[in-house]
């Protein structure tokens, strides 16, 4: 990564996880009690992608995959 | 009522014209075919027109209203694109089929009645076939094949669904049904749900649509499921079913995209995951549930075939499809990287992006219902999408270090420029991009943008009238937050992410499978069994021309276990003391007779 799409990205984490505390939510919207855990969508997003990445290339892996000419 | 002409009907016209005109005039009245087909049936008025009586049935072959209106437009809008893209194509069948496939799936659509929309759906099919066929080498012969057979399967069941819900109900107009207790709804729901690719009869589509032509994927990834999308919307809203089924497909597509090495079968998986979306806002049935399926139809449609343009700009521009093979092409392709980007971030919900005001629709009926768990795995999906088709996609494919800097001589011909150093894509190089594939991507890439910037302009034409505003602080916040924290989980395992030269078994190996093991059983079993009788067969008749050769070598044969050529040749150390015992034996014999006679 270059140093200012590194500068940028952080610059938009920033905002958005400070802009949690300033936008008022939405009535309309509505959401479970624990989504309005402060930086809770952060952690999600995190989570959710190691947590997809290793189930899927540890575990679904062995069930599902297998050499090209399997079906051969 | 003379002045109404069915948009199917022109294109059908269109199609059957384009083979016999000169080849330079083909790409050109492709899309004024598609596009006349679009205009007219925008300015359809509401109504049932064009009704005709079949076997004491009345037949309506057009049924518009703002749902079918919506659904037609897109595909049609898709097929202009498509169209666009594949400009150079100078391949009269593949045109005709596409245009036959594209009407096919607007006069589904339109269908006011199931015998009409039985025939449109079949039709779709067969014109769809074709365009996996015309790839015309192995792979996409036998997956044509598998192609044929499950459509064949799904067809038939919903033909058995409409003939039993016309022998319970007596009625074949196509219209919201509601019992649960009616074998012919579950027939009906199974044949659309197979267009649809639900799990489990998904298979078919990650393993056809990876070797369609390159041109063909596009209209593929565009019309079979969203038909079947628009078809479940018709007759099935409000079934819990769906719900369940349409959330476990958000998810399912996702994990299987993570492993895929195809290219193309990433993007399958990922039409599975996005239709998960829809089905799921079907079945919640809501008006904003259904507002939302519409709405995210018409929003994949156009950045999927967007996606799928760009995954054919690599494969038309490298000859290759597999993540494992492809890398470094960032230098050469850089066009193709931002408008698959495009697709990218529209696909994976990134505000001023399609995806982000209709996916975002689905998830609120979602939560409207208080169905959180489907929240939770819709937003997992997300995840999972944008790590997969936005992220590792155009890293492995685009950038990959492992594969970095790209060979230099991937432009130039076979042989050339190698200059003695290990080149390990030296054979390589790179085919030159006709313009009209960009064309086609910047305009798709601009709708894009367009409806995810001013989304009104989709939302005035859904089929029921809510307010909903995908702009909201609190929106923005929790997309992005999800977004970034993704970006940020993936460079941190990026590595774990590349792809290997393995496939992924689906729901495809219970008919793929199954072959291996018959084959085993009744040819190769057969055979070996075969093979064993003669080798017993020939040793024993080898055996006993030896012996009948040379008598004494008897001992020998019965002596050695390995009975070879070389002992049965005369050998006199090996014959003689057996020819001895013989002969000895012989005299003591006569001996014997002769002793017992005298005496």
């Amino acid at each position: 990564m270059k140093r200012w799409q590194l500068i940028t990205l952080i610059l938009l984490t920033f905002i958005s996880l400070v802009g949690e505390f300033f936008i008022e939510h939405d009535p309309n919207h509505s959401t479970a009690w624990w989504s309005g855990f402060p930086l809770f969508w952060a952690l999600f997003g995190f989570a959710g992608c190691i947590l997809l990445i290793f189930f899927a290339k540890y575990v679904f892996k062995i069930l599902v995959q297998r050499r090209e000419d399997y079906y051969d | 009522m003379i002045s109404i002409i069915h948009p199917s009907l022109l294109m059908i016209v269109g199609a059957i014209l384009l083979p016999l005109l000169p080849k330079v005039f083909r790409s050109a009245v492709f899309i004024i075919a598609s596009l006349a087909g679009l205009i007219i049936l925008w300015t359809l008025p509401e109504g049932n027109y064009l009704t005709l009586n079949f076997l004491g049935n009345n037949l309506i072959l057009l049924k518009v209203d703002a749902l079918s209106k919506i659904f037609a437009a897109i595909f049609a809008i898709i097929t202009i694109m498509g169209g666009v893209y594949a400009y150079h194509l100078k391949d009269a069948v593949q045109q005709t089929a596409a245009l036959f496939y594209s009407a096919s799936a607007i006069g589904v659509t339109f269908a006011g009645d199931f015998i009409t929309l039985f025939v449109f759906w079949e039709l779709m099919a067969a014109a769809s076939l074709v365009l996996i066929w015309s790839k015309k080498d192995k792979a996409s012969a036998k997956a044509g094949m598998r192609y044929l057979i499950v459509h064949l399967f799904g067809g038939s069941l919903l033909l058995a669904g409409i003939i039993l819900h016309i022998s319970d109900t007596g009625s074949i107009l196509v219209e919201h049904l509601l019992s649960k207790n009616s074998v012919a709804n579950w027939f009906i729901i199974a044949g659309f749900g197979l267009n649809a690719a639900i799990p489990p009869l998904n298979a078919w589509l990650p393993d056809a649509y990876p070797k369609a032509t390159v041109t063909g994927a596009v209209f593929l990834s565009a019309l079979t499921t969203k038909t079947a999308v628009y078809a479940l919307a018709r007759v099935f809203a409000g079934w819990e079913v769906l719900l369940i089924l349409g959330t476990i497909m958000t998810v399912y597509g996702v994990i299987y995209a993570v492993l895929s090495n195809d290219i193309r079968e990433l993007l399958s998986y990922h039409i599975i995951s996005q239709v998960g979306y829809m089905v799921a806002g079907i079945g919640i049935g809501t008006m904003i549930g259904v507002n939302g399926s519409t709405a995210h139809a018409f929003s994949h449609i156009l950045y999927k075939g967007l996606l799928f343009m760009g995954a054919g700009v690599l494969i038309h521009a490298t000859g290759r499809s597999k993540l494992s093979e492809l890398g470094g092409l960032a230098k050469f392709l850089p066009i193709t990287l931002v408008l698959y980007l495009v697709g990218g971030f529209s696909i994976s919900g990134v505000p001023l992006f399609n995806g982000f005001i209709s996916k975002s629709m689905v998830v609120y009926a979602a939560g409207d219902i208080h169905n959180y768990l489907a929240v939770i795995l819709m937003n997992i999906a997300m995840v999972g999408t944008f790590l997969s088709t936005t992220l590792k996609l155009p890293y492995l494919a685009w950038f990959n270090p492992a594969r970095t800097p790209c060979p230099p001589d991937w432009r130039q011909p076979v042989g050339r420029g190698s200059g003695g150093k290990e080149k390990p894509d030296a054979e390589i190089k790179l085919n030159p991009i006709p313009i009209n594939m960009h064309i086609g991507m910047g305009l798709t890439a601009f709708l894009c943008v367009l409806f995810g910037v001013a989304p009104s302009l989709l939302y005035q034409y859904l089929p029921y009238q809510v307010s909903y505003e995908p702009y909201t602080g609190a929106h923005l916040v929790e997309t992005a937050q999800i977004l970034l924290l993704t970006f940020f989980g993936f460079w941190v395992f990026r590595k774990k992410l590349a792809a290997e030269p393995l496939i992924s078994l689906d729901f495809d190996w219970f008919y793929r499978r199954p072959k291996y093991f018959i084959k085993r059983l009744l040819v190769d079993g057969v055979l070996s069994v075969f093979d064993k009788t003669d080798k017993i067969l020939m040793k024993v008749v080898n055996t006993l021309i030896y012996f009948g050769k040379n008598p004494g070598n008897t001992i020998a044969i019965l002596t050695l276990k390995e009975p070879s050529a070389k002992y049965f040749d005369y050998d006199p150390n090996i014959s003689r003391p057996s020819t001895l015992l013989i002969i000895s034996g012989i005299l003591l014999v006569f001996v014997i007779i002769i002793a017992v006679v005298v005496i």
